[in-house]
């Protein structure tokens, strides 16, 4: 039951700014205010539950513009689900973190 | 995952995400290296723009490759047990008897290389004295702080056992106070290497202190690895199982059952001293027994 999974806040926050479209690890630590040493491992946390999925954006992108590549992570299936109703459980999280794509890999 | 154009990063900050690197499990190191370097690549770049004046620039930039240990320290926890993990074998008694004096060995060349370095200052008359003088007193102090920190008793044996032989005992005891002397003679070479001023003082005062703390618990884990070990044929015991409930303790055994790997006997360790299984007990097996090994 995906849905009944109970975040804390701060996982919550992070779950919402990925939502959002801030998709890269730097991104939602600037959205959030929270420090590197809290996004980071708290998104290997929803990534070991399956909430979320990382992924490498291809080399000739990132060569093309003269960066390294980056990863990037998306919501799974379960993540949404597990987001609704963290939204119910935290009703400003919406109104903190406005859902709007904002970046894409 | 090779890292495009130029980095605006110090090498400072390379190095504390090599270091953090260090505790991230093998098979992960290098895509974690190359996540987090991406990662600082557009820190700093944000940094340099528009969040300089803001957040502190530089410091801001070291708090986030900081931040990288916590994460390391995440995936060192939380990850699977690898089979490619390096492990110590210390298993058989002679393995366990080579490493320890390779370990006593290695810290003997330190302090006589050192010693070479500095002969000047301390004679070769006066190394003597000081041993003489000191190692009777290092072999007194720590026995109120051992015995405050572990049980002296290495179990119980069944009263008709062959363990009760002399032949098993000198081996047991010879295995034992080897293991002992090796563990002294370590932590005694470390003791000189502080007391003669080799090293800068802060870290002198350091290992002086670490090593007197840290000399009662080595002899702790010498006498717990004797009391994991087969009294038969020294092998540390395999296959912990976990024996009983804690809430029925006045009723049976709860605690832990341990197998010699070859098959000699059970140790049953009680999880908390009651007054009729107040320390380990061996139960030996005959060699009918040896297949369930």
């Amino acid at each position: 039951m995906a849905g009944e999974v109970k975040l804390s806040h701060t996982a919550a926050m992070i779950l919402q700014a990925l939502s959002a479209g801030h998709i890269y690890g730097f991104s939602v630590m600037e959205v959030t205010g929270l420090p590197s040493g809290t996004v980071y491992p708290a998104m290997r946390r929803l990534e070991r539950d399956r909430l979320i999925l990382s992924q490498w954006e291809k080399q000739s992108i990132a060569d093309a513009e003269g960066r390294p590549p980056r990863k990037y992570y998306k919501l799974t299936s379960s993540g949404r689900t597990t987001l609704e109703a963290s939204r119910r459980r935290y009703p400003l999280l919406a109104k903190l973190l406005p859902a709007e794509e904002v970046e894409t890999a | 995952m090779s890292s495009a154009g130029i980095v605006p990063s110090s090498s400072v900050h390379f190095a504390i995400l090599w270091a953090a690197a260090l505790l991230v499990p093998r098979e992960r190191r290098a895509e974690w290296l190359a996540e987090w370097r991406a990662e600082l690549w557009y820190a700093s770049k944000k940094c340099g723009q528009e969040l300089a004046p803001r957040l502190g620039g530089r410091w801001y930039i070291t708090a986030f490759c900081l931040g990288s240990f916590k994460d390391a320290l995440w995936l060192r926890r939380n990850a699977p047990p690898s089979e490619e993990r390096a492990t110590l074998h210390l298993e058989s008694p002679r393995q366990c008897i080579a490493f320890l004096a390779a370990l006593a060995a290695l810290s003997m060349a330190i302090t006589f290389l050192l010693w070479l370095g500095n002969r000047d200052l301390i004679s070769l008359a006066d190394l003597y004295h000081q041993v003489l003088i000191a190692f009777p007193c290092f072999l007194v102090y720590p026995s109120p702080i051992l015995l405050a920190i572990t049980s002296l008793s290495l179990g119980e044996f069944p009263a008709h056992s062959r363990l009760r032989a002399w032949r098993g005992r000198l081996r047991r005891g010879t295995f034992f106070l080897g293991k002992v002397a090796l563990v002294m003679l370590m932590v005694f070479c470390g003791l000189l290497i502080g007391a003669y001023n080799v090293l800068p003082s802060i870290l002198m005062i350091l290992l002086f202190f670490g090593m007197f703390g840290g000399y009662p618990f080595a002899l702790r884990w010498a006498l717990n690895d004797q009391r994991g070990r087969c009294p038969v044929c020294l092998h540390l015991l395999t296959q912990p199982v976990s024996l009983g409930a804690r809430s029925r303790c006045f009723l049976g055994l709860n605690g832990t059952g341990l197998m010699c790997p070859k098959g000699h006997g059970l140790l049953h360790l009680p999880e908390s001293p009651t007054s009729w299984f107040g320390t380990q007990r061996w139960l030996g097996l005959d060699s009918s027994c040896r297949d369930l090994s």
